[in-house]
């Protein structure tokens, strides 16, 4: 204070100037400074003193906060808390018994260890047995040595031997008794003394060395015991060891708390960083591929956990609700170590993306499922979305995606049902048509080839069409190109000038949609009228046409929705059909499709061949032409006036300009008239939007042209910055207004393609929320600048038909998200990561799954399902989608149940003791089963549920997997009744086991009814030889029989090698005529193969003979109707009742109940098939109307009498084999019993 | 609220490259001249002040506080704070011995000299407490802010803006402008040996251990010029104002990828070839860039001998030819970076001598 009152003096010398001259801070001074006259120090001692105690205090703060800082992370709070839990009840059974067996285990692997180390020890023979095969060798050495040494000394004692020879026989002695005894004494000594002996040596050498031989693989064989024996005991250790530190880490004991305490590591804390190393799934790293480190198992510590108590694990005191602390769902297929993902293999990153690295949920690059969870976890854990990460964990919605990464040769992964729908929709509405997918190359185009449209359609449709073609049809795959967001109203553009102007899109639409249409009329290559068919019938009735159509079997692919008639939509809907086509044209296309589009799926039906078939054929064609949409038909076309006009050549200008120069295109439209400009500007349009994707035969130069879209086979990477966003990103809000992701980008432009065009504006949800919108408003572009990506309806027949009801509308919207949603899905999976998948950890398909995936594939391409139960993929089904069954019904619901709700299983199934194997019924054949006659017990729930129970499965686990269910739509149409059902299509299910392939093969080819009373009919599909043997391939493999069931020699199959590739007939052998030495050949074949003559060739090896043409013959008597001569006793099993059988009409008069033609039983039917059908049918085919012959009609129902006893008649097996002796020589009995009658 | 976007909109539109420059040349301008005023404790404590609580209301910005809160970005605040604070005192120091001197009473460092000090506790103490205080403050910043890691390098994605680390933003900067030949070499080798030149050239004795500004104004001037203007204010242009594809973004507005800014600038051949003559361009590379040669020749070589004979008249006098000559060479380096920017600013200049077919651009 001092000093403030003394007047500073700036004249002074000792006076220094301060900087900052205000009281305050001269106050603040003296804390610090010493007055300079008074001290000898500048500064004041007692103040620093102070000083530095206040911030050494503070730095120990700090130094401890950064220790804790280290040591308190959420991963070992987490790892500290499962611990803890461990004392709780639910835990403490757990970690007990855990402990106990532990224990137990260790106790086991010490004592395991003690036994084998002691026998090891005690194991001299090794030593031993190496000695004596030492010595042996040793043995064999020196006999061998010994050997030698003798072969040079006779090869020397052999030139001795040859010069006495040569004295003897040229020598005074030659030709004389003396010499010939002399040469006999040199070679008889010559052979005993020396050849005797030598052969003697080499014996000796020989059986000495077999006998070290011997020594030294037995003591081989010791060294391998052994070794194996050492291999057994290292692994002993390191169980034993590795027990033993689980059982040190799980004890909680003051040393493991004190391990755990911080700034103690070095001391090998309990609670660790669990990671996995994966050096065979690197990612990519700072220019490098490094082997992908994941660390996920840190926090989601039980997530390999296989203990069921674990799955479900749920505490609301814990963090997480203590879902953290659960295992994987589906543990046996993932993460599980007996799992084909092994978590030591796979770990998590591959499938769930995410940084592996990563130990905090934040950094881990978790992904919030919703907006909902978004919210909830912004607020609990204090997420944001990471920057720098380009690939965050995959929201669980999407996670099938990762599954094609390894899976690329499936084009339907098990499992992935998501994936599945999407990859399916990708190829049904041909997305590969504009944008390049790798792998989609096979595909056919999607839409109708337009070579000879103007046969098909007229103008005036073809551009309703282009301008709508969902007005029309809603369920078209087609998809729309005008009027879209971005394309409906007056907005102004920027036109070439680079000028802002309005511009009417309404106009511009009608112009666009009239010039293509122009153009694709004009290019068409349309044949004359006398080049169709020609029905010499004039006049076809509607009436009797819609029976045609109701029942030949058109609604197996096609719907019509106006009428009700929705299962199917392999084909379009026909419902307005007389609006588009041209009759004459449809007539043609009926007879040939592939005529008119060699590639079109749609089979011949072969109705023009039958008998009345022209009368049929004008039918169904007139009929089909009833079906009119008349709103459609009354829209206008308009008509090109002055203001279309302008627009017309201002289209048509701009794309003049783009090779010429102004003046020069100004010449060139105003020179031209309208109907020249139309096709002109429709040719470019065509060429910008790509219409030549999906269509073949626009003109061969389109047909030539690569497709206009971005390349979407690594679409799934794509970088999120390279998304254009446009005016959906960043907002004032601060967010974006549709989630920046890979996932939302996709979303959006699909529902809505054009989108990206429009602006956003800010909207209040009626939840609260808030969200954005799309405006009216369209960014200024040029019109060729605007998106052009078309919308598609991804409507299906099923889907409501009034939009304009809003819950109806509303109801359609959630499925279109739903299918769009699966669509994204398999964009995701298009990643360029799957290269760096080594192809030991991909999954390849052996030689008999790649043809269950070709024949599934071309199964689902020619929409066999559609009139068939196959059984074509397996689907788990959750607890409600399972049939129900129940024996309180009237008998024709049961039945129905049988038919409709038919499900069989696709895996087998363990229930104690009993396997039911994959391919039962699981309605009809486990009621069969000896159990107690409890109904609930064979329902199919009740099933699931026993099963489900004695596997252990965990709540969200269960499922079953079946076959067959939703199949077969066309069924329904029939009818419920039990009359109508048979007229329906057969269910071929294990159609392999029942039929020979080669049957198969040219019954596919060549198509011949098998049901004549049908009216529904197999048609003949447009498919190759190879696609024939697949799908004949594919019939057996899912049946599990034989094949290639080849009923032919050796030599017979070699001159047909390979025997698919013949052509249409495939000429069948003789079966019965096999002479003797054919049959010796098959028998030695057989033999020589190790395989097992199939039943047929067993039978056919069997030739007939007198025994079998006795039995053969009372076949043809039981196959016969009773007649009134029949002595009492007879057996008949009256199958000509229902089956024809050649020229033989079936009895009964109502055609309903024929069955097929069983003239063609020997070439068609598997013998053994036929004799388990026999036994019974219905176990075989539920709702079958073949009646089991064999069982008795009454009996006592005694429950300890085995079924097979007690309802099958004694004689059984004999009548059985008797029916198939004589259904195989069918021809050859008849024909011998012929002149008898 | 509605009345601070306005004000944060306003601003925007204010920061553009030219008008940030101009400010920047305007306020250093200021700075020198009125040094007087604003180095009175209460205006510096005053500005301070106003600064800090504008600083303060600006980080509500959540676009401005994605940048201002890069830990990257906030050793450079700190490094703008430290410099306003050294510049203060140093100019406080300047201002009160100008004033001295103008007395004819000794310097603050005279009499500062003329005490003696201990080296305990009056130096090792204080550098004791100052470990120790610095040792808190990076352990507190070492927990809070984590290390700047940014994702993992990829020659297939670099990121998008290219940054080079903060302390050459300033040279970056230059790239805009000059091609990289010359901002990358020519001229920081430039900036070394001119630096290293200043003992040799620079004659005059007075300011030797004692702050003043008065007896050494060009020197000060120059140095403050190039140190502040065209190397601290470039790098605070380069952290805050530089988005992705080097496009210039205000404090408050969101760096987004996708903004377009107008960038069509020609060539002073075409200037004069087009424009002033109604020609073509020659065809001869030489002729077609003579308008260029000329100019830079003019700059180089004609301009010092008219310095000499004008503004710097004095100087050369005391200089002599050869210092002055280096001096006026290393000086007019300095000043073609500010020169070609306004050229580019204000008449859309890209280069003066353009031959492109040879890199060869100036």
């Amino acid at each position: 204070m001092k000093e403030a009152e003394k007047k500073p003096d700036p004249k002074d010398p000792n006076f220094i100037p301060p900087l900052v001259g205000s009281e305050a801070t001269r106050a603040l001074a003296e804390v610090f400074y010493d007055p300079p006259e008074s001290a000898d120090t500048l500064y004041r001692v007692p103040a620093l003193n102070v000083a530095f105690a206040v911030s050494s205090a503070l730095l120990f703060a700090v130094t401890v906060w950064s220790i804790w800082q280290d040591h308190s992370r959420d991963w070992k709070n987490y790892n500290a808390e499962w611990r803890a839990t461990q004392t709780d009840d639910y835990r403490q059974k757990i970690s007990e018994e855990n402990l106990r067996l532990q224990k137990e285990q260790f106790a086991t692997k010490e004592a395991e260890l003690a036994t084998l180390q002691a026998a090891l020890d005690s194991n001299s023979q090794f030593e031993k047995a190496a000695d004596q095969a030492v010595l042996a060798e040793t043995a064999a050495g020196l006999a061998e040595t010994d050997a030698r040494f003798f072969k040079s000394e006779l090869d020397a004692e052999r030139f001795v031997f040859e010069e006495n020879r040569k004295h003897v026989l040229d020598g005074p002695l030659k030709d004389t008794a003396e010499g010939r005894a002399k040469l006999a004494a040199i070679e008889k000594e010559f052979e005993a003394n020396w050849v005797q002996r030598y052969e003697d040596l080499l014996r000796i050498a020989e059986e000495k060395l077999t006998r070290a031989k011997e020594l030294r693989n037995k003591a081989d064989e010791i060294a391998k015991e052994r070794n194996a024996r050492k291999k057994e005991i290292a692994t002993l250790i390191r169980a034993r060891d590795q027990l033993a530190g689980n059982l040190r880490n799980v004890e909680s004991s003051a040393a493991n708390v004190l391990r755990n305490a911080p700034l103690i590591p070095p001391y090998g804390p309990t609670n660790v960083i669990e990671k996995v190393v994966l050096n065979d799934l690197t990612e990519p790293m700072n220019f490098l591929d490094v082997p992908r480190v994941d660390r996920c198992k840190t926090c989601h510590i039980n997530i390999d956990s296989t203990d069921p108590a674990l799955a479900e694990f749920t505490d609301e005191r814990m963090v997480h609700g203590g879902r953290l602390f659960r295992s994987h769902p589906r543990i046996d297929l993932y993460v599980g170590s007996a799992s084909p993902h092994p978590y030591e293999q796979f770990g998590c990153t591959i499938c769930h993306y995410g940084d592996g690295h990563s130990t905090s949920f934040e950094f881990a690059a978790h992904t919030p499922r919703d907006d909902a969870q978004k919210r909830e976890w912004e607020k609990k854990y204090h997420w944001h979305k990471l920057h720098h990460q380009d690939f965050p964990m995959l929201p669980m919605g999407y996670i099938s995606s990762t599954c094609a990464k390894c899976h690329p040769e499936q084009d339907r992964i098990e499992g992935a049902e998501k994936y599945n729908a999407g990859r399916e929709m990708a190829e049904e509405y041909g997305c590969f048509a504009c944008h390049k997918i790798e792998g989609f190359e096979k595909y056919r185009k999607v839409g109708p080839n337009l070579q000879r449209i103007a046969n098909k359609v007229d103008r005036g449709f073809l551009y309703r069409w282009v301008k709508d073609p969902h007005g029309f049809r809603p369920t078209t795959k087609m998809p729309k190109f005008f009027d879209l967001s971005n394309s409906s109203g007056t907005f102004n553009i920027v036109n070439n000038e680079g000028i802002l102007e309005p511009h009417d899109f309404r106009l511009r639409n009608e112009v666009e949609a009239l010039s293509i249409a122009a153009y694709i009329e004009k290019a068409s290559r349309s044949r004359p009228v006398s080049e169709l068919y020609r029905n010499p019938v004039q006049q076809g009735h509607a009436a009797r046409g819609k029976e045609i159509f109701l029942n030949v079997g058109c609604r197996g692919c096609h719907s019509v929705v106006r009428e009700g008639w929705i299962q199917n939509d392999h084909g379009p809907d026909l419902g307005a059909i007389g609006s588009k086509l041209k009759p004459e044209w449809l007539a043609d296309w009926i007879v040939d499709p592939q005529k008119h589009d060699p590639q079109s799926r749609m089979p011949r039906l072969r109705i023009e061949t039958e008998e009345n078939g022209p009368q049929k054929l004008a039918d169904l064609v007139a009929y089909l032409m009833t079906l009119r949409d008349a709103d459609f038909e009354a829209r206008p076309v308009p008509a090109v006036d002055a203001g279309r006009e302008r627009i017309l050549r201002e289209i048509a200008f701009d794309y003049y300009r783009r090779t010429n120069t102004r003046a020069e295109s100004q010449k060139w439209v105003a020179s031209r008239a309208v109907p020249d400009l139309l096709p002109y500007v429709g040719e470019k349009l065509i060429g910008r939007y790509g219409c030549f994707g999906c269509h073949l035969g626009i003109s061969d130069e389109f047909d030539k042209m690569a497709p206009i879209g971005t390349e979407l086979s690594t679409h799934g990477s794509k970088e999120i910055d390279r998304l254009d966003f446009a005016k959906w990103g960043h907002q004032a809000s601060g967010e974006y207004a549709i989630p920046k992701s890979r996932a939302g980008w996709f979303t959006h432009k699909l529902t809505n393609p054009r989108i990206f065009d429009v602006i956003p504006k800010q909207v209040r949800r009626l939840d609260g929320s808030r969200g954005y919108e799309a405006t009216e408003s369209v960014l200024q572009k040029t019109p060729e600048e605007l998106l052009k990506m078309p919308y598609f309806s991804f409507r299906t027949v099923a889907d409501p038909r009034d939009l304009s009801d809003p819950v109806q509308a509303e109801k359609f919207r959630l499925a279109r998200a739903a299918r769009i949603d699966a669509v994204v899905t398999f964009l995701l999976s298009r990643v360029d990561d799957k290269d760096r998948i080594p192809l030991h950890k991909k999954r390849r398909l052996n030689a008999e799954e790649q043809a269950l995936e070709e024949g599934r594939n071309l199964i689902r391409y020619l929409n066999c399902q559609g009139c068939h139960r196959l059984g074509v993929d397996p689907q788990t089904l959750p607890l409600k989608d399972l049939p129900t069954y129940s024996f309180d019904v009237s008998d024709e619901e049961k039945v129905r149940n049988e038919v409709e709700g038919e499900t069989w299983l696709a895996e087998d199934l363990t229930l104690g003791t009993m396997t039911i194997p994959a391919g039962t019924f699981l309605n009809t054949e486990l009621r069969d089963a000896n159990e107690p006659a409890n109904e609930d017990l064979f329902s199919v729930r009740m099933l699931a549920h026993r099963w489900w129970e004695a596997t252990n499965k965990p709540e969200r686990e269960r499922v079953l997997k079946v076959l067959g269910y939703q199949e077969g739509r066309m069924r329904r149409y029939f009818g419920d009744s039990a009359e109508a059902r048979p007229r329906a299509a057969p269910i071929l299910r294990k159609e392999g086991d029942r039929v020979h392939g080669e049957w198969l093969f040219k019954f596919l080819r060549n198509v011949k009814p098998l049901r004549l009373q049908l009216d529904l009919r197999m048609p003949s599909f447009s498919i190759t030889p190879e696609q024939t043997a697949a799908i004949v391939r594919w019939f057996k493999l899912t049946a599990g029989a034989p094949y290639p069931a080849l009923n032919l020699t050796r030599q017979e199959a070699e001159t047909l090698q390979p025997w698919w590739r013949v052509g249409r007939d495939v000429p069948l052998p003789p079966l019965i005529d096999l002479k003797p030495a054919q049959i010796a050949a098959l028998k030695k074949w057989s033999a020589k193969d190790g395989r097992p003559l199939y039943p047929h060739e067993e039978f056919a090896a069997h030739n007939l003979n007198e025994e079998g043409v006795r039995i053969a013959k009372v076949g043809r008597e039981m196959f016969q109707v009773t007649t009134p001569d029949d002595k009492p006793g007879t057996v008949r099993l009256q199958c000509n009742t229902c089956h024809p059988a050649g020229d033989k009409k079936p009895t009964v008069q109502d055609q309903n109940s024929w069955g097929p033609d069983l003239g063609l039983a020997r070439e068609r039917l598997r013998p053994d098939w036929i004799e388990r059908w026999l036994l019974d049918p219905a176990s075989y085919m539920p709702g079958t109307k073949m009646p089991n012959n064999f069982f008795l009609p009454s009996a006592d129902d005694d429950p300890d009498t085995p079924r097979s006893e007690k309802f099958l008649r004694p004689n059984f097996q004999d009548e059985i084999q008797a029916i198939l002796q004589y259904l195989m020589h069918m021809r050859q009995i008849d024909a011998a019993a012929a002149p008898a009658r | 609220m509605q009345f601070f976007e306005h004000v944060k909109n306003f601003l925007d539109q204010l920061l553009g490259p030219t008008t940030f420059f101009l400010f920047s040349t305007v306020g250093f301008a200021a700075l020198v001249l009125f040094r007087s005023w604003w180095t009175k404790p209460s205006v510096a404590l005053g500005i301070t002040i106003a600064t800090i609580a504008f600083f303060l209301i600006s980080v509500t910005d959540s676009d401005l506080a994605i940048t201002v809160e890069k830990p990257d970005n906030v050793p450079i605040i700190i490094m703008l704070a430290s410099l306003w604070l050294f510049l203060w005192i140093s100019m406080r120091k300047m201002v009160v011995n100008d004033d001295l001197i103008a007395k004819g009473l000794p310097t603050v460092e005279a009499r500062e000299s003329r005490k003696r000090v201990l080296c305990w506790p009056d130096l090792l103490y204080q550098e004791f407490l100052c470990i120790i205080v610095l040792s808190i403050l990076l352990t507190w910043w070492g927990i809070e802010l984590k290390a700047p890691l940014e994702e993992p390098a990829s020659p297939t994605k670099t990121p998008n803006p290219s940054k080079a680390p903060w302390y050459f933003l300033g040279l970056q900067e230059m790239l805009v402008y000059y091609d990289p030949w010359l901002a990358g070499v020519v001229f920081p080798s430039q900036i070394i040996v001119g630096l290293m030149a200043i003992p040799f050239i620079d004659p005059n004795p007075k300011g030797n251990g004692y702050y003043t500004f008065k007896e050494r104004p060009f020197a000060i001037v120059t140095f403050l010029f190039g140190f502040v203007v065209l190397w601290v204010l470039l790098i605070m242009l380069g952290t805050f104002l530089r988005g992705p594809n080097w496009n210039f973004f205000g404090f408050y507005e969101f760096w987004d990828p996708h903004k377009i800014e107008a960038l069509t600038n020609v060539n002073l051949s075409e200037y004069f070839y087009n424009l002033l003559l109604g020609d073509a361009l020659p065809g001869n590379i030489l002729l077609r860039e003579l308008p260029g040669f000329v100019t830079v020749f003019a700059y180089f070589v004609v301009l010092p001998p008219i310095m000499a004979n004008t503004v710097f008249r004095k100087l050369f006098l005391e200089m002599g030819f050869i210092r002055f000559n280096i001096m006026a060479n290393l000086f007019l380096f300095m000043a073609a970076l500010p020169i070609k920017m306004a050229l580019r600013w204000l008449f859309n200049l890209k280069y003066i001598i353009a031959i492109p077919e040879y890199f060869f651009n100036i």
